[in-house]
């Protein structure tokens, strides 16, 4: 059963996806100022809003481990902020790359690209913390406490470019106040819908090697009792 | 079809290339390490069934 949820996600995120590159390079005009680097923003915004759900969903994850001490909350946990941290670095490459063509540099230290990395970084350290740690219990508290803690970086990222006395490279936000012109919206939502099921393909996988894991774990145990 | 356009173009295939290698070089890993745990398990499986015979 599980395995056919991953394939069917994972099917119906690749079908989705090549509909979608299917619009984006060859259904919808080029935008008249960017010319067709405009493209990017179809894999660039959606990889964030996918890895910024994603980590809700760690946050929430932890916060039940942290009331329950269930470790299927861990496993679940650490699976979201995986799959979260690699979609980020897909927004941070795409981004970098979107930027050279329109500002004619890379990078830029302003808020909202710093506080993105910060984000990354953060969630990269939780990742890195966790082999360090050897005892489940602890590693799981642990781990829980960083996962809430960067997720305040999260609103920062947000609210950058929405904060009136804050300068910032990057543009100004478009979805709420509805800056992206008609046509470009179904691309950008499937483009959305696309990551979403792929990335929770990607989660369901990693969450059954967590199990594994612990089975592991517990048959090394079963192991030095004998 | 001027040298902006083609520039454009050129960095519009730097982008996408980079975040496919991103998810490709993800899933990469994940396979690997799935079979690693799967190896490790079936490993320690057979191990705690010739200890318990």
């Amino acid at each position: 059963m599980r395995e056919k949820i991953i394939y069917g996600l994972g099917i119906l995120g690749t079908i989705l996806l090549l509909y979608n590159f299917y619009n984006i390079f060859l259904v919808i005009p080029i935008d008249a100022l960017q010319g067709a680097i405009y493209r990017i923003i179809f894999i660039h915004v959606p990889a964030a809003i996918t890895a910024f759900s994603f980590y809700g969903v760690a946050v929430f994850a932890s916060i039940v481990f942290l009331i329950r001490k269930n470790f299927w909350w861990d496993s679940l946990a650490v699976s979201a902020v995986e799959v979260g941290t690699m979609f980020t670095l897909v927004n941070l490459a795409t981004g970098s790359i979107w930027g050279r063509v329109e500002w004619g540099i890379w990078w830029a230290w302003d808020a909202r690209m710093t506080s993105q990395l910060m984000c990354f970084l953060l969630y990269l350290g939780y990742l890195l913390m966790r082999p360090a740690i050897a005892e489940p219990q602890q590693r799981g508290i642990m781990s829980a406490v960083l996962a809430i803690f960067a997720a305040a970086d999260i609103p920062i990222v947000v609210m950058a470019i929405r904060l009136h006395n804050v300068r910032t490279q990057h543009p100004g936000p478009v979805l709420e106040t509805w800056g992206l012109a008609p046509v470009y919206w179904p691309p950008f939502l499937i483009g959305i819908i696309c990551f979403l099921l792929l990335g929770s393909a990607m989660i369901l996988v990693r969450l059954h090697q967590e199990s594994s894991r612990r089975e592991i774990d517990s048959l090394r145990r079963e192991l030095h009792a004998i | 079809m001027s040298s902006v356009d083609i520039t454009n173009l050129h960095f519009l295939f730097y982008g996408y290339s980079a975040a496919w290698i991103v998810m490709i070089a993800f899933v990469f890993l994940l396979v690997q390490r799935g079979r690693r745990i799967d190896r490790e398990l079936n490993r320690l499986k057979s191990l705690v069934e010739d200890k318990e015979k």
